[in-house]
C-alpha cells in the first residue's frame, strides 16, 4: 500500500472496492492505523477553506431557536413536575377500572402524560412522539409526556417492554424504573421489570446504552447481545452474553426458557395465560427448565410439554394449576 | 498585532462568560464553519455532522461560565468528543459483520481519538481562526479588538485613539459586516 493510495481514500476518490481493500489494509496493523491517522489529520488541516458556502446566518438563527426553546422548556419543566403527581394519580384510577385488554392500543391523554397499559396476555405496540416505538408485553405499564422536553425523552415502565429509539444525540432517552434508570442515545434493547420479579433484565440488542443505579456509582455500559441482570435484593449487576433473539422472542409470542429456574418460568407462563401457578417444593422452584413454547399453543399444551420435557407433573387444583415432581 | 491576545483576551473571555450575546456570535461566525469542517471530515453524513456543531455551540453556551482561556482547545475538545460518541455509537450498529461504514466508523474513530494527530488539526484551527480577524482592515481591526476582545466601551475607544463615538460605532458595524462577508468570501473562492 502507497501513501498516495491512502490519501485518494482520504480525498473520497476512491470506488468502493478499493475502498474495502484500504480499509482492511488499515485495521491490519497498528503502524498502519497511525499512518492513516496522521495522513488524515494533515489534510483535515490543509482543508479547512475547502468546505462548501454555508449560510452562517441562518445557521445563527437556527442556533438562536434551539437556545431559546431550551430556556423556555426549563420552565415548563417545573411545572410538569408539579403536575405529574396528580395526573399520574387519575390515570392510575382511570386504568384500573378500564376493562379493555387486548384493543389496538388506546390512547388517553390527560393534558400531557400518557399511560398505556397491558393485562395478561396482552401485547401493545406504542409508538412516542419522537418516532420511537415500544412494544409493550403483558401486564406491563408505559407513561410517557405527549410532548418530550428539550433536554430528554423520559419514560417510566413496568413490566416487560422492547424499545426501538431514534437517535437524538442532543435528546438523551432514559427509561425510569423502580430501581434502576436505563440511558441510551439511539438504540433497540428490551428490559423486563415487573414488580414480583427478583430481578430487572435488560438487554441491548443494538447501539449502546448505560445502566445508573444509585447504589453503584459508575454508570454500567451494555454491549450489543448482552444481558445486565440486576438483583433487587442483592443489590448488584450481572453482565453476560446472550442471544437477544432469545430474548425477544416474546415480540412473536414466543416464550424461550434457557436454564430458567421454575419460580420465573410460572411467572411468565401467569402473565401469558393469566393462569395462577402453585408450587409447594422449594426445590422444585429451583429447578432449571428449558424450552419453547409457540404462540398458538394453548396452556394445556404448553402443560403437557412441561409434563414431557422434565420432570414435573402437574393437575388443576380450584382453577389453579399445581405443579409437583413426578 | 499581538497573536496571543485574539481569542484568548480576558475581556472577550468574560463578555462570553457574562453571555455576552454579539461576543457568542463572534465565536459562532468565527468557528462554525470550520468545526463542521472537521466534524464532516469523520462523520459521513453532513446533517449529523451539522446537528454535532449546532450542538458543540449550545453547549459552549450552557457552559460558558466554564470557558477559559483556551477557548480554541474547548470548542475543539467538545467538537472531538461529540463526533466519538456519535462513531462510537455507529461502530457498534452491527447489520453485517463486513458493512463498509461501520468499518469506516471504525477506523476514523480510532483517528480522532489518536490525541498526537488531532493535535494537527487543534493547531491549525486556532491559527486560521487567527488570521480570519488579521485580514480585516486596519483602523476596523484596531476598533474590533479593542471593543470585543479588550472589552472596551465606545467611549473609551473613541478617547484612545481620539475618533468620534460615531466613527467608532462605524467602525465596528463595518468590522462585523466585513469580517461576516470576509469568511464567506473566504470560503467560495477556494
Amino acid at each position: 500500500m502507497q501513501e498516495k493510495d491512502l490519501i485518494k481514500y482520504i480525498k473520497g476518490e476512491t470506488n468502493s472496492q478499493e475502498k474495502r481493500r484500504i480499509i482492511e489494509w488499515i485495521r491490519k496493523d497498528y503502524n498502519n492505523q497511525k499512518l492513516y491517522n496522521n495522513l488524515k489529520a494533515e489534510y483535515v488541516a490543509s482543508t479547512f477553506d475547502n468546505s462548501d458556502h454555508i449560510d452562517i446566518e441562518k445557521k445563527y438563527q437556527i442556533f438562536c431557536s434551539k437556545k431559546i426553546k431550551k430556556q423556555k422548556y426549563q420552565y415548563t419543566g417545573i411545572v410538569a413536575v408539579l403536575l405529574i403527581p396528580l395526573i399520574a394519580w387519575q390515570l392510575y384510577t382511570y386504568f384500573s377500572y378500564n376493562p379493555i385488554v387486548n384493543d389496538p392500543v388506546k390512547i388517553s391523554e390527560y393534558s400531557s402524560i400518557i399511560n398505556i397499559s397491558t393485562k395478561s396476555g396482552g401485547k401493545k405496540k406504542v409508538t412516542l412522539p419522537d418516532g420511537s416505538v415500544i412494544t409493550l408485553n403483558a401486564e406491563s405499564k408505559l407513561s410517557y409526556p405527549n410532548r418530550f422536553s428539550d433536554s430528554t425523552r423520559s419514560v417510566t415502565l413496568i413490566g416487560e417492554a422492547f424499545f426501538d429509539i431514534k437517535r437524538d444525540i442532543a435528546k438523551p432517552f432514559i427509561v425510569h424504573t423502580d430501581d434502576l434508570k436505563v440511558k441510551v442515545l439511539g438504540t433497540s434493547f428490551n428490559i423486563k421489570s415487573y414488580p414480583d420479579d427478583e430481578k430487572i433484565e435488560t438487554t441491548l440488542v443494538t447501539g449502546k446504552v448505560e445502566l445508573l443505579q444509585e447504589k453503584i456509582e459508575e454508570p454500567i455500559v451494555l454491549e450489543p447481545s448482552h444481558r445486565a441482570t440486576f438483583n433487587k435484593e442483592k443489590s448488584n449487576i450481572k453482565i453476560e452474553k446472550v442471544n437477544s433473539r432469545n430474548i425477544i422472542a416474546w415480540k412473536q409470542g414466543k416464550l424461550i426458557f434457557n436454564q430458567t429456574p421454575l419460580k420465573q418460568v410460572v411467572l411468565d407462563l401467569n402473565r401469558k395465560y393469566g393462569a395462577d401457578f402453585i408450587i409447594k417444593s422449594d426445590t422444585l422452584l429451583q429447578y432449571k427448565y428449558t424450552g419453547v413454547f409457540n404462540n398458538n399453543q394453548s396452556l394445556e399444551e404448553v402443560l403437557e410439554i412441561l409434563k414431557l420435557s422434565s420432570r414435573i407433573n402437574y393437575k388443576y387444583l380450584n382453577n389453579k394449576v399445581m405443579l409437583e415432581s413426578q | 498585532m499581538d497573536k496571543g491576545i485574539l481569542i484568548t483576551n480576558h475581556y472577550f473571555i468574560k463578555n462570553i462568560q457574562e453571555g455576552n450575546q454579539e461576543a457568542f456570535k463572534v465565536l459562532f461566525d468565527l468557528y462554525y464553519t470550520k468545526l463542521l469542517h472537521v466534524a464532516y471530515s469523520y462523520v459521513p453524513n453532513k446533517e449529523d455532522a451539522e446537528e454535532i456543531v449546532q450542538d458543540v455551540f449550545l453547549k459552549a453556551w450552557k457552559k460558558r461560565k466554564n470557558i477559559t482561556t483556551n477557548i480554541n482547545g474547548y470548542l475543539f475538545k467538545i467538537t472531538k468528543n461529540s463526533c466519538l460518541d456519535y462513531l462510537r455509537s455507529k461502530k457498534y450498529k452491527l447489520s453485517s459483520a463486513n458493512n463498509i461504514e461501520q468499518l469506516e466508523a471504525f477506523i476514523n474513530h480510532k483517528a480522532l481519538k489518536d490525541e498526537q494527530t488531532s493535535l494537527i488539526i487543534e493547531k491549525e484551527l486556532a491559527q486560521r481562526i487567527q488570521e480570519c480577524i488579521k485580514l480585516l482592515p486596519a483602523k476596523c481591526q484596531k476598533v474590533f479588538i479593542k471593543s470585543r476582545i479588550d472589552g472596551l466601551k465606545n467611549k473609551e475607544i473613541s478617547d484612545e485613539l481620539d475618533i468620534s463615538i460615531k466613527t467608532v460605532e462605524n467602525h465596528m458595524s463595518k468590522a462585523l459586516k466585513y469580517m461576516r462577508l470576509h469568511l464567506r468570501e473566504f470560503l467560495s473562492i477556494l
